[in-house]
């Protein structure tokens, strides 16, 4: 290694990283990219409609609010994963940021709300509320918070994910207790007058915020901000140590994070057009974080890749496949038989199981991919390929690494100390994230 | 039963070997042991009970009248219930002092130190949930039922019963938490097993009815033999559970992030909640009532013989009486096993140092798995319990979420990692629980239902120790090497 | 050097400070200057409360007693991004680089405080943005180029070599545009002529860039080759200072390394020569 005598104020030529390729080209084909991704999913709607209903006349209409709901999901799961996945704070109450989000635009539209005298506005007015509300509310349980470590700070977001739901449901006169607000009032734009099966209309305001987090996310995280995040996530003392102010830092990500949610809330009350606390429980929080880390946590397109598959998953699929044991169920006929004059209706055990199985296993069905998930893949299927790495080697502060005091000791030694094998192994890997998919 | 000379013995026999456990408990160079202290406190405890238990008569004259006899019931009820587990909590905390060269007593004097922080602190939380009650309870004249000082008196009991179950669960969470630094999130799930098979045993042994008192002539032995049954059966069955889920779930998972185990155990929590669901479908059911002729234990009353016939609001169930009883058997064994035994010290030198404990040759897996046996032993016997003392004592599916995640506070608050916190945060989640559902300051049942508070009472709780003293109240604050 | 102590001069002064664990005493009322650019050196055996005094400067521990002083203000009890904006910067014993990023991130997170862009500006990149993004960058390979990193810019920095990564840390270091440079063992682990070029660079801070430097070295070589002044610390005390010769003589100080029956060899050794 020659020491090159450089100063810093007047040398530049530092030996940049090879290029193969051409920036300028590469900028102009993603946007190309960008624009034709865009293009097609703004026109499917109107492809899948025709399409769709050859197959019957609900296909369309279940299908579509699938889709609008997994939207709903892709934001909630992009709020989290900057929280979770970028600056490493654990987030086990996040569905009460979602809810925020749905009661304060059900608060400021809705015809039964007990504002709706004094004030009421509509949903494009609603709609940054909301989502400014809720961002305050993570700044408000944030700011005391954040200072915890990992694990505390986990607790303390799932206490307040319980109160919230809970809080609501008590405070009957102001929210309507268990059975929710309801007749949000929906918008027009230019004329086109929303309402809860305007599903295309939904599915287009939800896709424009998707795009527009997605976009912003990925200058987020190749920014000052970013960088602090994911200094953040690796060492928070050396973070603070290069003067980054951790708690203003977690707070930024926290209340972003939060108001991804509020905004996720706010559309989803509004196009349903009502809102009902026993939709904001734990298990949704669950579910989302489930979705981060099925997909690979950190990683953008994967996050979106888990929140469709176990959106789709929890709003299609497994309602569909239980609906088709408990069609079976309904087909078996019981045997019924008269004894002493009264009829008398053997019991079928086996019908009886498949309703039960085909009624409640959606709780199952997510345990078991959860578990299967962690076990086989605890990156996730895209993991990141930095957070890969991070998950797949023992936690830095291993105490066998810091006996490395002794200065007789040589430099080889303490690389066999420092370096695990599976770095090594790793380190072919790291710029692609789908090499170990077999292993 | 109303014999003055049996609480006399009572008194002394209470106020002597308190008096001695504190004195020894207080000697210099004394060796602080939980199953000594546990031995002098238990048997007070238990005559504690029996005095409040005799101090019930009818009280149905006006409430000023009662003054004098209410004072002094107070005063015996600050002291019976306050005074002495604050001494049982001091003992716990006091450090022995024999023997130590001028670092240790450094130490020791640090020791000191948060040691009397943690007793102001605990003290600080029974006055400030206790006190304005008892205050109210004496200046209000047409008090409503809970704010006389025998219906905030029993609230506490209540309390006090419902905490030694979160107690017994909260167990689970930190004997975990101490060596794997695992929040298992299903444990409550395996409190919910618990309190189903339990349910099981009894239905099929009584041949009785879920909800329904058990059949007429089933004997007092029968039925207690059913319980003993129930708890072995389902401690058995739950230690094995738990153990599997570990093994399964859990262990290849050591050396993942700690977000994997984490959310493993949430999948595991979701797959056990749906097996209760197959089990026992969406309808909730409940322990048959075994004591359908003595739902309380009502008796007279040393005050009330002295004052005149008054008529006591302190009820207490006769299934209190198994609370007790089971779990204070249950903590003897556990502190005997912890304290004593050979496995019990591989499992505190694990929680300690992992690596140092590996090096003396302690099978690591060994001792996570015996943790996880203890842990889910336990909260099998506290799902039967629970099933037995709550009589409509609900065996639900999802039985075991909210009350495995108050029993988790109750390990945070009382310093996750640590036996004796999850001991005393337990105490302190029943009373909180117990006071937030009880109609106090003025707001009287039918104006608001504060039952529905109780779990927003307990959570705000949380968030609040978790901001202002994270580690909890035993926890100790260790800061990080750089 | 050490006769000109007046306190206009001095870049830090600590008064006084200590620093215990439950019962361990750390740091024992220590006092401590360091003038503007010197380099200084904190000795020790292991143990010796050296490494707790780097983090009581930082503000990572809060003192027991006593305070700092720094460039003229009182550090308090600053958290240590702050301390960093005030301009102390430090490597740490245990390589403490953000492992999963590459070196060049590396020293950018270490400009983290120098630079302005806010959430609005992240995501909307205005040409000011895009400005000082640019600097940034430049001015973190210009960094990399200094402590002998050029061109390894875009490894992870797990993957680089043991000296490369404590290089690499004093470089992140240096991005936080420091006054002061705390260095923690820094040839720990090193080969003798990994050691002899940081020597260098260390004296190249000072002389390139005029900063101050306080290092912890147990490598002797290093330590007599570059310091101005020497401080001693022995369980948690300050035991000697003075310059090089002084401390290579003083018998306390060979004491606390080698032990009594050790110092007094080597002290008739001497006289024998
Ligand atoms: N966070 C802490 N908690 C408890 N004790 C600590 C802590 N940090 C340091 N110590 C103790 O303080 C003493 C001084 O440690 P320090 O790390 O400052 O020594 P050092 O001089 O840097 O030694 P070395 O040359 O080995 O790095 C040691 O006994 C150490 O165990
Ligand atoms: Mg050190």
């Amino acid at each position: 290694m020659a020491q090159v005598k450089v100063n810093p104020a007047t040398t530049s030529g530092a030996p940049k990283s090879p290029r193969p390729f051409n920036r300028a080209d590469l900028e102009r084909n993603k946007i190309i990219l960008w624009v034709v991704l865009a293009v097609i999913f703004l026109v499917l709607p109107f492809i899948g409609k025709p399409v769709l209903e050859l197959f019957g006349p609900t296909v369309f209409s279940s299908t579509a609010s699938a889709v609008n709901s997994t939207l709903l999901f892709v934001l909630l799961a992009l709020g989290l994963n900057i929280v979770v996945g970028y600056a490493g704070l654990l987030d086990l109450g996040y569905a009460a940021f979602f809810a925020i989000g749905a009661y304060t635009m059900g608060f400021l539209t809705a015809r039964g709300s007990p504002l709706y005298d004094t004030f009421h506005t509509n949903f494009w007015v609603a709609l940054p509320i909301s989502f400014l509300m809720a961002a305050l509310f993570g700044v408000l349980l944030g700011a005391p918070t954040l200072g915890l470590r990992g694990d505390y700070l986990a607790i303390v977001t799932l206490g307040f994910g319980e109160i919230v739901p809970i809080t609501i449901n008590n405070l009957t006169k102001v929210t309507g207790g268990d059975t929710g607000l309801s007749g949000l009032e929906q918008p027009s734009f230019f004329g086109y007058q929303f309402t809860a099966s305007s599903l295309e209309g939904w599915y287009l305001v939800t896709l424009i915020v998707v795009f527009f987090s997605i976009f912003m996310i990925r200058r987020l995280v190749n920014s000052r901000i970013g960088r602090a995040w994911m200094a953040m996530r690796e060492d928070e003392i050396a973070a603070a140590a290069m003067g980054i102010n951790l708690v203003r830092t977690k707070l930024l990500a926290f209340g972003l994070g939060a108001s991804f949610a509020g905004f996720a809330g706010a559309i989803f009350a509004n196009s349903l057009g009502s809102a009902n606390p026993s939709q904001f429980k734990f298990d949704v929080s669950v579910l989302i974080l489930a979705m981060i880390i099925l997909g690979g946590m950190g990683n953008l397109w994967g996050v979106i890749a888990g929140a469709v598959a176990l959106a789709m998953s929890d709003r299609y699929i497994i309602p569909f496949l239980t609906e088709q044991v408990r069609h079976v169920a309904d087909g078996i006929q019981l045997t019924t038989s008269v004894v002493n004059g009264t009829r008398v209706t053997e019991a079928n055990p086996i019908k009886d199981i498949l309703t039960n199985v085909g009624t409640n296993s959606r709780l199952l069905i997510f345990g078991v991919i959860l578990v299967t998930m962690m076990l086989l893949r605890p990156e996730g299927l895209f993991p990141n390929s930095r957070r890969k790495m991070e998950l797949r080697t023992a936690p830095a502060d291993d105490p066998q690494a810091l006996i490395t005091t002794d200065p007789l000791t040589q430099a080889d030694e303490f690389r066999s100390i420092n370096y695990n094998p599976s770095d090594v192994t790793d380190q072919s890997g790291n710029n692609d994230g789908d090499k170990n998919i077999k292993a | 039963m109303n014999s003055l000379p049996v609480q006399v013995v009572l008194l002394i026999v209470w106020l002597g070997l308190g008096a001695y456990g504190t004195y020894m408990l207080l000697q210099k160079g004394y060796r602080v042991n939980n199953l000594k202290i546990l031995a002098y406190y238990v048997a007070p405890v238990v005559a504690i009970l029996y005095l409040i238990i005799n101090q019930i008569q009818s009280i149905d004259t006006a409430w000023p009248a009662n003054l004098p006899g209410s004072l002094i019931n107070i005063a015996l009820g600050i002291i019976l219930l306050i005074v002495s587990p604050a001494l049982v909590i001091a003992a716990f905390l006091l450090p022995g002092q024999k023997g130590l060269d001028a670092p240790a007593r450094a130490l020791q004097r640090d020791a000191f130190v948060r040691m009397r922080t943690r007793v102001l602190l605990i003290g600080a939380i029974f006055l400030a949930l206790v006190l304005p009650l008892l205050a109210l309870s004496l200046f209000k004249t047409a008090a409503p039922a809970e704010l006389r000082y025998d219906g905030v008196i029993s609230v506490i009991i209540n309390g006090l019963f419902s905490g030694a179950l979160f107690a017994l669960i909260a167990l689970g969470y930190t004997l975990v938490y101490g060596i794997v630094e695992l929040i298992n999130f299903a444990h409550g799930d395996v409190f919910m097993m618990g309190s189903l098979v339990g349910f099981t045993v009894i239905t099929i042994l009584l041949g009785a009815q879920s909800g329904r008192p058990v059949k007429a002539d089933t004997s007092i032995f029968m039925v207690i033999i059913a319980i003993i049954l129930a708890l072995i059966i389902s401690m058995a069955f739950c230690g094995l559970l738990n153990y599997l889920i570990n093994r399964i779930a859990y262990k290849r998972l050591r050396n993942a992030p700690r977000l994997a185990p984490l959310i493993s155990a949430i999948g595991v929590s979701f797959i056990l909640q749906n097996i209760g669901l197959y089990l026992i479908s969406s309808a909730p059911k409940g322990y048959p009532v075994l004591f359908p002729n003595s739902t309380r234990v009502a008796n007279t009353d040393l005050v009330s013989d002295i004052i005149g016939n008054t008529d006591s609001l302190i009820t207490i169930p006769v299934t209190g009486i198994l609370v007790i009883v089971g779990v204070g058997i249950l903590l003897i064994g556990l502190s005997y096993l912890i304290n004593r035994t050979k496995i019990g010290k591989a499992m505190r030198a694990v929680a300690q140092n992992r690596e140092a404990a590996a090096l003396m040759g302690i099978s690591i897996e060994r001792t996570i798995s015996f943790a996880f046996i203890i842990g889910g032993a336990l909260a099998g016997a506290a799902g039967v319990i629970y099933g037995v003392y709550q009589v409509q004592g609900t065996v639900r599916y999802d039985l075991g979420f909210q009350n495995g995640l108050f029993a988790f506070t109750a390990a945070v608050l009382g310093g996750i990692g640590n036996v004796n916190g999850a001991v005393l945060g337990g105490l302190f989640i029943g009373l909180i629980y117990s006071l937030s559902q009880s109609s106090f300051f003025g707001l009287s049942a039918s104006y608001v239902d504060l039952s529905i508070w109780a779990p927003v009472a307990v959570f705000g709780v949380l968030v609040l120790v978790m901001i202002f003293r994270p580690t909890g109240i035993l926890g100790e604050n260790v800061q990080e090497k750089v | 050097m050490s006769d000109n102590l007046a306190t206009s001069d001095n870049l830090l002064e600590a008064k006084d400070i200590s620093k215990n664990f439950g019962g361990i005493v750390a740091v024992q009322k220590v006092d401590f200057v360091i003038p503007r650019r010197s380099i200084i050196s904190l000795i020790g055996p292991n143990g010796a409360g050296k490494t707790t005094f780097f983090n009581l400067v930082t503000g990572i521990y809060a003192p027991s007693t006593g305070q700092i002083v720094f460039d003229g203000k009182p550090l308090g009890s600053l958290k240590p991004h702050e301390v960093t904006q005030r301009g102390i910067a430090r490597t740490f014993q245990n390589i403490r680089l953000f492992s999963n990023m590459t070196a060049l991130e590396n020293v950018m997170v270490g400009e983290h405080s120098r630079l302005k862009a806010g959430l609005f500006g992240a995501v909307f990149r205005p040409p000011r943005v895009v400005g000082e993004e640019k600097t940034a960058r430049q001015k973190a390979l210009d960094l990399l180029a200094f402590v002998g990193l050029g061109g390894k810019g875009d490894e992870f920095a797990k993957n680089l070599s043991y000296g490369d990564q404590r290089r690499l840390e004093i470089a992140r270091a240096l991005g936080t545009d420091p006054k002061l440079l705390l260095l923690d063992e820094p040839t720990a682990g090193m080969n003798p002529n990994e050691s002899a070029n940081l020597t260098k660079l260390v004296e190249r801070l000072r002389t390139d860039l005029g900063l101050t430097v306080l290092l912890i070295e147990h490598d002797m070589k290093v330590v007599m080759e570059v310091s101005d002044r020497i401080t001693v610390l022995n369980f948690g005390r300050k035991i000697a200072e003075g310059q090089p010769e002084d401390i290579r003589a003083n018998t306390e100080v060979i004491e606390a390394y080698l032990g009594k029956e050790y110092a007094k060899t080597v002290a008739e050794d001497k006289g024998k020569i």
